[in-house]
């Protein structure tokens, strides 16, 4: 355990001294603040952040999310020190795992950026506390299985570019086209489809309802692509 | 001078043979695992257990409603008929919303028998059409239909640019409306403060 932390904390560290998390921020806050001014912060609209975060925020992680764990894995493989990692005396669930903790709390601090926005609407109206837990418990959920995800396709390969541009696809797919692929269908292909699509279960969550159902896909998703991970660093191991 | 050393044959093939072992008890686990996941997930979505955690209960079924949806056992499709065209009041998209939620609740409520579909009587012709012809061969409320037999037979029959006409018609509405809207502000305009003057008196 103390091993997973160690690594988070060195991911931690690694990502406040490289530029590119200064530059995600920057994108993130830019482009979360441009949404909340034009299409929450309107005069007659209620206060809550359901129009920020049903579509927008969705929108801008599945592009910023892939940038930060792009070098998760690939840097590792590009410049070699995968090899004395391999060496050191750490499994590699402990490498993922530390990994994937590293990225989930730089990704809660760009999260924590966003309470301004309830802080915000609460002068201009009664803001409801228990929906807001509610949102950033699914934006938590939401998060890691795209961290999940990014790690795995960093796992992938050694070329960061296409570790992005991989699970920036997958995941625009996943959150995006499968919900109005499944209204094209009928019977199981329609719940199969709407199972697979993320919106469908992070939908509830800004509105307010925790569905076991979603925790489920959620944690099970996210635990699944930590596996692969896992099991694609251990291959790299075996040649 | 170096010396090449080259594996014996041997030793080449215990390497071959245990890549072989890992790959294939690599390949065992992993459908494990996503087998684990596709029955924790099918367990999740048979369940229906949910919390509203919104302050005003906004998500909240009413007892009986719960008990009606869970009782059901047989497929029953929700079906919401809803407008949407190209000028609208800009509450209208909030109302859809309202109405999806609804539906969605339901749904979630009894998932393997409850589903929603949504149809734009303007856009969705086929579909439409489907809905009239079911509704009208409907086993049950036959009485009920009885009256509106008519009607139904008159959309089916007539249903070649069913859609254009019903489009033309509510278009042409809307723009009445949108023209009846513009005379008033413009006449609020020209009075001035007469009109607001007259309403204190």
């Amino acid at each position: 355990m103390s091993n997973v932390a160690t690594m988070a904390r060195r991911e931690l560290g690694a990502y406040f001294l490289s530029p590119i998390a200064y530059l995600v921020n920057a994108i993130f806050l830019f482009t979360a603040g441009l949404a909340f001014g034009l299409g929450t912060f309107q005069p007659g609209a209620e206060a809550s952040l359901r129009t920020l975060l049903e579509f927008w925020i969705v929108l801008i992680l599945v592009f910023v999310l892939p940038m930060l764990t792009m070098r998760l894995m690939s840097e590792e493989l590009r410049s070699g020190t995968i090899e004395t990692l391999m060496t050191v005396p750490i499994t590699d669930v402990e490498v993922v795992l530390g990994k994937f903790f590293g990225a989930l709390v730089f990704y809660l601090i760009l999260l924590a950026t966003l309470l301004l926005y309830p802080i915000i609407l609460a002068i201009f109206g009664p803001v409801d506390v228990s929906l807001l837990i509610c949102n950033y418990l699914g934006l938590l959920l939401l998060g890691a299985f795209y961290i999940a995800i990014g790690l795995f396709f960093s796992t992938c390969t050694r070329h960061q570019v296409i570790a992005v541009l991989c699970s920036a696809g997958v995941l625009a797919f996943m959150t995006f086209a499968f919900q109005p692929l499944a209204q094209l269908v009928e019977g199981w292909p329609r719940v199969f489809l709407q199972q697979l699509s993320i919106q469908t279960h992070f939908h509830d969550f800004v509105r307010g309802m925790v569905d076991v159902n979603h925790l489920v896909f959620f944690l099970t998703m996210t635990c699944l692509f930590l596996f692969l991970s896992v099991k694609l660093l251990e291959m790299r191991r075996w040649g | 001078m170096g010396v090449e050393t080259k594996p014996s044959r041997p030793v080449e093939r215990r390497a071959a043979g245990r890549r072989v072992v890992f790959g294939t008890n690599v390949v065992v686990v992993t459908l494990i695992v996503i087998g684990i996941v596709v029955v924790l997930q099918l367990i999740a979505y048979s369940m229906p257990t949910r919390w509203d955690m919104t302050s005003s209960g906004v998500n909240s079924l009413s007892d009986g409603t719960e008990n009606l949806l869970r009782d059901i056992d047989t497929n029953v499709t929700l079906t919401s008929l809803y407008f949407e065209t190209d000028r609208e009041d800009e509450d209208q998209p909030r109302y859809r919303r309202a109405v999806d939620d609804l539906l969605g609740l339901y749904e979630a409520t009894n998932r393997t028998k409850v589903t929603s579909d949504w149809v734009n009587p303007l856009k969705d012709h086929e579909k439409f059409k489907k809905l009239l012809a079911g509704l009208r061969d409907k086993g049950a409320f036959k009485e009920e239909i009885e009256q509106y037999k008519e009607r139904i037979d008159q959309y089916t029959d007539k249903s070649d640019g069913f859609d254009t006409q019903m489009r033309a018609l509510v278009q042409g509405e809307l723009d009445r409306v949108a023209a009846l809207g513009g005379m008033m502000g413009a006449d609020a305009d020209q009075d001035g403060g007469a009109g607001s003057r007259a309403r204190d008196r």
